[in-house]
């Protein structure tokens, strides 16, 4: 049904900086479909029973056509306006679908989902209850209570906690996170990715920046060209490959009879690694390029071996290489560097 | 030889694998032998099928691997049953047994020639021991020689001159204000083959964006660092001085050339405040009139009413 108040929107246009374009009433946990043409859209949850739209300019040309359970908002605009403010008043508990071809997008705190999507323009949401999907070139919301799925393009995401899984791809741009229940997986160009902690598997990749995280407590995949991989408490295996930079890894298993096996690659860099001692482990260190003068750069608070075919005495400036069998080996810890330091060092 | 064995001889030769002597001997029998010649000929044309679609194969990379280290295995049970003190062959195939004749090769020659040069250098000129002593107290601890390239070698002397790159760790502290530290961010910031160093060089300097020739470095990795996060954040510490005259033209640069979304969004985004004059306005309106980005389009225009309702 369609709900045109265009006659009554005169009188409100003389005492509002904005026209109000529509007014629809809507169920709590109802759905708004906006589909705006350019627009900064502003979107405020309030205890209201209807949805509410008004526009900046009144060349904005708004089609409502309301239902109890959706609103479906489009609109047609010429060009030469620029970018109108689009200020929308909705229930909390909707849905809300929004998208813009340009302009920015600013939600409050709401109980239902979030589609936001613009093709240029930042996102800025307050907590979202549930799912939330965001595309924009720059991204930065409160708590995401379900699963999160966001794309940047080009510039800095930064989230609260995820309460489901999450996912990240983006063309460059630091990626920041807070607790993720669920798994978590970022691509991007570049950029750094920082997660505080997450409760399921991260894989992540990136072609230039640090990848960072306060505790894993699933598996880890991360690959990054160039930047350091700090990863201070892990629960499960982990693959850490980076180009250019340092790696630090620290195990701490909840189930030692899981795969807890370990890749860590650095082709320039020091690696640090932390076992448990209780946990089975065979260790493989090599060093591709240690230095022609001093002592060997593999530490370890484990008591390490050169292989007997190690041909580091025979050829000098060769490869140096040390393993370890711990508690009668099993998880292959791979650890290689071509031009750095080793160290392994015993956890609790 | 039976036929059963020429036929076995027929697929080897189709690889080139047969002594000189055995392939006469199989040509001599496949004249002879109509039975063999039958066998010769499918071989043959089947040979012909599979190079066909040779060019279409695309065999997993590792395949070659497998199938050499299964050779090799194999290789290395023949090889337990011959003579141990034979000399290897030229071979690809590196089997366990390989590797350890060809590293006590290696070692022995390498003991020979570590000889032979003690004995050198006694009778070398007087000075060349103490000058290659002196080039070798010169590399540090724990530095690595990279690039190695021979320059001369002398037979009758026994000695090789070489050139290379000493490359040490470097840990270092300084102040932003500092010459040589500044002189070490922008010389990461031009580190071509590190992105991630760059980005970190950049975040750094962009702290003291004031400053004019960091301004400058910020301006010149905006518009020519191929890495998008390297621009965005060299454009973060550029932003509050989008009002100046260096700036604002690096800005107008990266709107019309920037092939990020991103950067270009969040240039106009800054160029906006600034924008107080139609003339400025105009330009920003006309180097965005054909931007592929709607925003960043319609903020170029908007931009035009923007002064005019100033006015």
């Amino acid at each position: 049904m369609k709900f045109g108040i265009r006659l009554l929107a005169v009188p409100v246009v003389l005492l509002l900086p904005l026209s109000l374009h529509a007014k629809c009433p809507i169920t709590p946990d109802g759905r708004l479909v906006l589909r705006a043409p350019a627009g900064n859209l502003v979107v405020e949850t309030v205890g209201t029973d209807s949805v509410e739209i008004e526009v900046s300019n009144r060349q904005v040309n708004v089609q409502e056509t309301c239902k109890r359970e959706i609103v479906e908002v489009a609109a047609t605009a010429p060009a030469s306006i620029g970018i109108p403010d689009w200020k929308i008043r909705v229930p909390r508990g909707v849905t809300l679908d929004l998208s813009t071809q340009g302009g920015s997008i600013q939600i409050a705190d709401t109980d239902g989902e979030a589609l936001l999507r613009t093709s240029g323009g930042k996102v800025t949401a307050g907590n979202i209850k549930r799912n939330a999907l965001i595309y924009g070139t720059e991204v930065r919301t409160a708590n995401i209570g379900g699963n999160a799925e966001i794309r940047g393009l080009g510039g800095r995401v930064v989230t609260g906690d995820i309460g489901g899984n999450a996912e990240f791809k983006s063309p460059g741009g630091d990626i920041t996170v807070g607790i993720v229940r669920g798994h978590l997986k970022a691509e991007l160009g570049s950029g750094s990715v920082t997660i505080r902690e997450s409760n399921g598997d991260v894989v992540i990749t990136t072609l230039a920046g640090d990848i960072k995280s306060e505790y894993i407590r699933g598996s880890f995949d991360g690959r990054t060209d160039s930047g350091n991989i700090h990863i201070d408490r892990v629960g499960s295996w982990v693959r850490a490959i980076t180009g250019v930079g340092d790696i630090f890894v620290r195990l701490v298993p909840t189930n030692y009879a899981s795969d807890l096996h370990v890749t860590a690659e650095a082709a320039f860099g020091n690696i640090t690694l932390y076992v448990p001692k209780a946990m089975k482990a065979t260790i493989d260190a090599v060093i591709e390029k240690p230095p022609i003068t001093g002592p060997g750069r593999i530490f370890s608070d484990f008591a390490l071996k050169a292989p007997v075919n190690a041909l580091k005495g025979l050829l000098p400036g060769g490869p140096e290489r040390q393993g370890a069998t711990l508690n009668g080996g099993g998880n292959n810890i791979r650890v290689r560097t071509t031009v750095g330091t080793i160290t392994i060092r015993e956890a609790n | 030889m039976t036929c059963q064995e020429y036929q076995k001889q027929i697929v080897l030769s189709l690889y080139e694998e047969l002594e000189h002597g055995e392939r006469a001997g199989l040509e001599t029998h496949l004249s002879e032998c109509t039975g063999c010649r039958r066998a010769h000929q499918e071989q043959l044309a089947f040979s012909a099928v599979l190079a066909e679609d040779e060019a279409a194969w695309e065999l997993p990379s590792d395949l070659l691997v497998e199938a050499r280290r299964g050779l090799a295995d194999k290789l290395d049970v023949i090889e337990t049953k011959r003579s141990w003190w034979r000399m290897p062959a030229f071979s690809v195939v590196f089997t366990p047994m390989r590797m350890l004749e060809s590293a006590t090769l290696i070692a022995l020659g390498l003991a020979f020639g570590v000889f032979i040069s003690n004995q050198q250098a006694t009778t070398a000129p007087t000075g060349f021991d103490s000058g290659a002593a002196m080039a070798l107290s010169t590399v540090p601890q724990n530095s690595r020689v990279s690039n190695v390239r021979i320059v001369s070698t002398d037979a009758s002397t026994a000695t090789v001159e070489f050139t290379g790159d000493v490359v040490q760790p470097l840990r270092f502290t300084g102040r932003l204000e500092d010459d040589t530290t500044r002189q070490l961010l922008f010389s990461a910031v031009q580190d071509s083959m590190n992105p991630g160093s760059r980005m970190q060089a950049v975040e750094v300097l962009a702290r003291k964006s004031s400053e004019p020739s960091v301004k400058g470095v910020l301006i010149h990795a905006l518009l020519n660092d191929e890495n998008l996060n390297v621009r965005l954040k060299a454009f973060e510490g550029l932003k509050p001085f989008a009002g100046d005259d260096d700036v604002r033209t690096a800005f107008m640069q990266a709107l019309m050339q920037d092939p990020n979304d991103g950067v270009r969004v969040a240039v106009v985004d800054a160029l906006a405040p600034f924008t107080n004059s139609e003339a400025m306005a105009n330009s920003i309106e006309a180097v965005t009139r054909h931007d592929e980005n709607t925003y960043v389009r319609l903020k170029g225009q908007g931009l035009i009413h923007m002064v005019g309702d100033q006015r």
